[in-house]
């Protein structure tokens, strides 16, 4: 399967693979890098976001890891979720696939530009 | 917040499947806990709901984005073990089918339970509308009144250094003013302090609010209310800066308030519509003039116990300054102020009665929901074939317990909807029907807030409802149906179990009809009990015979007016007092405390009662002994004074009153007369000694006079004007009423209530004997061939009515003492709804006896008309 078979991601899952991206997360703390990343744009709740994790375990994108530390943690944060190297394609090729209408949204001119950014 | 949240979202992840659940479940509950108490610790408790309630539609979004990937996946198998998400939704409509397939079932169950949601969410509006709701005054919960009837003002100007636990108090006098325009009219006014307004909060619409300079030079200001700006003067923005004629004095109106600020019922009265100052550079207001209720906004920490405390302290210093006010004989204080929140003195006796209305609508409900379950379950008996079937070809016993709920559930909010119109026109008859002395009925209405516990009621119902007849349908054993062989005493079971039914619902409409019937006695009681006086050819005109009369006039223009009304044709007496019996309320005034000597004896406290001659004659009261009032009493020097029989009898026992001397505050008076008791203050209201003194000497402060007429025919008020305007031209005319309705008039709530609970028992009566009806008819038909059998093998056919007339009977009859039973240690409570309701009145528990047993025969004749006429040809054929 290559990674292009699961575009177009849904942004709760494409969020997730980016802030997995930087390593290993519990659930809480995938939350809470959602949260200070982008704010309230995108609403993630315990429920969905376990439910998509749960699709991208299945579908290949993200596995269960090990947890940095063995001490009892609160339950939330036991499980920790990293992603798998076709998880890490994907997104990259999600993102490549963004960039590319953001190109053509600026052409245009929907998207303003800032002088030097663009080429 | 997080307890309850969490619980929630735990209840809905159940929407979601079941593989999800196991693998993250407990994680997605720990991780929306864990949010919920981090967004309430670091920004609050709006941001905390706020996520809470993202977080529940986070698994209804989910929910229903897994149901239609559900049935993209295996579109139209529907298995009875899929997670409840996706199989709701065939369940109700498979549901909706069953409601359409039936709709005479459909129809007789939502009527009766919305005419049981309607009576309930009715009641609930006004229970919410008068109890529930904080009262609009910014912090409603630090408000206090000081009880103990009205106090004077150098009392609240007292208060105000003494008893810090008070920050600010305010006192307030509701009264009757008068518009001396032409024609007069009658205003509901208020006497307001400083700091009364800002204590409420009330923001003016128009103008502004008296300032505080004019609050301490008693400034000849006024504001309207917006209800009397609109009623009375039609909106006029130029009403602000008018001068009206107040009691004959120019008043400058100065503003209008605004439409949301409601006068404080336990303070002033409700629809007051004229706000002034109380002048404090009033004479009048000393010690001896308590008109005023006070209002207190407790200080920052302190609690209404310091106040008690303080305002205690204050009382023995009263009692010791002022003993002949403040004092009892011992010296201690005769009153210790203790202050209510304001919203208890508000609601307070408003409470008990309405609670019992609520009893008796819930009681109502239920009955309904009997009903609704007896229908319910005749027809799962005649479902009862394709239910086995649906059995046999798998359908689990959750399912199909599940189907029929639903189905329940859907007739419930049915009925629901039906009850919130019912509710709609309930609320508007019971606000067009109260007396107007229920607190903020004004505010009363099927909102939102009743709307959603109306739902909750109507999801409530139809799981009651519903439940024992979904739960007898799924046990179905299908093969035995399917044979047609079910046992015999399989539906014994069920014929048991629907009897018990008939029989709660006669217990719980027995409870009402004992309840209503006690009501009802108790209050044609008070309807009979004898006033003192003879109301028939009895009116009272409301006269003021002018404020700016000089006290010692006044008693010469009532002899005038007297005079000019007996000269009116078929005028047979007239007289005059502060006020005639049964009208006292608001801030009419009737008589005031006192005591009286005779020897070494004393009377105290009574009631004193100034009054003219002609008075009782007027009023067509009896005399034990002795007369009235003459123009020419005082002739020899010595004051006549008139005593009730309580105070005859307290004061001189056995010895004959009339001709004694007795003594009041120091002045030797002689007894002229001996009038039978008159109930001045209600046919409920117990009896109290009582002088009466005649009015013209007492140079009295009160020029608001009521005068009693007895007369064949009355003219009418305009007449009375002309004809009083000849003999004293500043005097008011403003009401005149037949002392039939003044007195209908006092028992208008005790009337009022006595109806709502008869028409609940009633329709409770009539909803408990159809559903006996229905059960032993629906027994009755089932056993035809049996009956038939019975017939044709010589049975008498008397003998087999009896039995099932019988059968009718002895459930009413548990039915019936069970009711009783519940009923017996609740009775006392309905002495607040009519004072003196006795249901161990031998009437009342015959009526009792003798309702439910017509109920019961009522029920019962019809299907032992069918019994009766079983043909055993056509029953066998």
């Amino acid at each position: 399967m290559q990674p292009t078979d699961h575009l177009p991601l849904s942004p709760r899952d494409f969020l997730i693979l980016l802030v997995l991206a930087d390593g290993p997360l519990h659930g809480y703390g995938i939350l809470a890098a959602v949260e200070e990343r982008i704010g309230d744009e995108v609403p993630l709740d315990p429920a969905n976001l376990y439910r998509s994790l749960k699709r991208l375990r299945r579908d290949g994108l993200v596995d269960e890891a090990k947890p940095p530390t063995d001490e009892e943690a609160p339950l939330e944060q036991r499980r920790y979720f990293a992603l798998t190297g076709l998880g890490r394609a994907v997104a990259a090729a999600e993102a490549a696939r963004l960039d590319r209408l953001t190109q053509v949204a600026r052409l245009s001119r929907l998207l303003e530009t800032g002088e030097g950014v663009a080429g | 917040m997080t307890g309850f949240s969490v619980a929630v979202y735990r209840l809905l992840l159940r929407l979601l499947p079941r593989s999800f659940r196991r693998e993250y479940g407990a994680e997605s509950v720990a991780l929306f806990r864990r949010t919920v108490r981090e967004a309430r610790q670091t920004r609050g408790l709006r941001r905390a709901w706020t996520v809470a309630v993202a977080g529940w539609a986070g698994v209804v979004r989910g929910a229903l984005e897994e149901g239609s990937e559900l049935r993209r996946q295996r579109r139209g198998a529907l298995s009875g073990r899929g997670h409840l998400g996706a199989t709701l939704g065939a369940t109700a409509s498979q549901a909706c089918k069953a409601v359409v397939r039936a709709p005479g079932l459909t129809v007789g169950v939502v009527a009766l339970l919305g005419l049981g949601i309607g009576a309930t969410v009715t009641v609930l509006s006004v229970v919410d509308g008068v109890l529930m709701r904080a009262l609009p005054y910014p912090e409603p919960e630090r408000l206090g009144v000081v009880t103990q009837s009205a106090h004077a003002w150098p009392d609240v100007l007292d208060w105000r250094d003494t008893v810090p636990a008070f920050d600010s108090l305010a006192a307030a006098s509701g009264q009757v003013l008068t518009l001396t325009d032409e024609p007069p009219q009658a205003i509901a006014g208020a006497r307001v302090s400083d700091g009364f307004f800002e204590m409420l909060g009330a923001k003016v619409a128009l103008g502004r609010l008296p300032t505080l300079d004019e609050h301490r030079q008693g400034g000849r200001v006024a504001v309207l209310s917006h209800a009397a700006w609109e009623r009375r003067w039609g909106a006029d923005p130029a009403i602000v800066g008018r001068t009206l004629p107040v009691d004959g004095h120019p008043v400058e109106i100065v503003g209008v308030l605004s439409a949301s600020f409601v006068a404080p019922h336990a303070l002033t009265g409700p629809g007051v519509e004229l706000w002034v100052p109380i002048d404090p550079t009033d004479p009048e207001l000393d010690r001896h003039d308590r008109s005023f209720r006070v209002v207190g906004h407790l200080a920052p920490g302190a609690t209404l116990e310091q106040a008690t405390e303080q305002l205690r302290a204050r009382a023995e210093v009263f009692a010791r300054d002022f003993p002949g006010l403040y004092a009892q004989d011992d010296g201690s204080p005769s009153r210790t102020f203790p202050p209510i929140s304001l919203e208890e003195a508000t609601t307070g006796d408003a409470r008990s009665p309405l609670l019992i209305l609520l009893g008796g609508a819930t009681l109502l409900l239920l009955v309904a929901c009997g009903n609704a379950a007896s229908l319910l379950l005749a027809r799962g008996t005649a479902r009862r074939g394709e239910l086995a079937v649906r059995r046999a070809l798998g359908g689990g016993r959750t399912a199909l317990l599940g189907q029929l709920l639903t189905e329940s559930v859907l007739l419930a909010l049915l009925a629901g909807v039906v009850g919130l119109g019912l509710a709609a026109v309930g609320v508007e008859l019971f606000r067009a029907f109260e007396p107007g002395e229920l607190p903020r009925v004004g505010d009363v209405a099927v909102d939102l807030r009743v709307a959603a516990a109306a739902l909750a009621l109507s999801l409530l119902t139809g799981l009651v409802a519903g439940l024992a007849p979904a739960w007898r349908a799924s046990r179905t054993a299908p093969a035995a149906v399917l044979r047609r062989a079910e046992t015999e005493t399989g539906s014994r079971v069920a014929r048991v179990g629907s009897r018990g039914l008939v029989a709660a619902e006669a217990a719980l409409a027995s409870l009402l009809l004992v309840g209503s019937l006690t009501v009802v006695r108790g209050f044609s009681e008070l309807v009979t009990v004898d006033p003192g006086f003879t109301a028939e050819g009895a009116y009272a005109v409301d006269i003021n015979v002018g404020r700016d009369l000089p006290e010692e006039q006044r008693g010469a223009a009532v002899e005038r007016i007297r005079d000019r009304v007996s000269a009116l044709p078929g005028v047979r007496a007239v007289g005059a007092g502060l006020s005639v019996p049964f009208q006292i309320s608001g801030g009419r005034r009737c008589c005031w405390r006192g005591e009286l000597h005779w020897n070494d004896r004393e009377l105290d406290p009574l009631w004193i009662h100034p009054i003219s001659a002609g008075y009782f004659e007027a009023l067509g009261a009896r005399f034990r002994s002795g007369r009235g009032f003459a123009p020419d009493d005082r002739s020899d020097g010595v004051s006549p004074v008139i005593l009730n029989a309580a105070a005859a009898d307290e004061l001189f026992g056995s010895t004959k009153a009339l001709g004694q001397t007795v003594r009041f505050s120091s002045e030797e008076m002689r007894v002229a007369g001996v009038v039978e008791d008159i109930r001045h203050w209600g046919a409920d209201q117990p009896l109290e000694p009582e002088i009466y003194l005649p009015y013209e000497p007492m140079g009295t402060w009160a020029s608001g006079l009521t005068f009693a007429v007895r007369a064949g025919a009355l003219p009418s008020l305009e007449e009375l004007r002309t004809v009083l305007a000849e003999v004293v031209p500043r005097a008011i005319v403003s009401e005149l009423r037949p002392m039939e309705t003044v007195l209908a008039e006092s028992l208008a709530r005790q009337r009022f209530y006595t109806l709502v609970l008869s028409v609940f028992a009633g329709c409770a009566l009539v909803l408990a004997g159809a559903g006996l009806a229905g059960t032993l008819l629906y027994d009755t038909r089932r056993r035809r061939h049996e009956l038939g059998i019975r017939v044709a093998l010589g049975a008498p056919v008397a003998g087999l009515v009896r039995r099932v007339v019988g059968r009718g009977l002895g459930t009413v009859g548990i039915g019936g003492a069970l009711g009783l039973l519940v009923f017996w240690p609740l009775r006392s409570h309905l002495d607040t709804v009519v004072p003196g309701a006795d249901p161990a009145d031998p009437w009342t528990l015959l009526g009792f006896g003798a309702l439910l047993l017509a109920a019961a025969l009522l029920a019962a004749w019809l299907p032992a008309r069918l019994v009766a006429r079983t043909d055993p040809v056509r029953a066998l054929r």
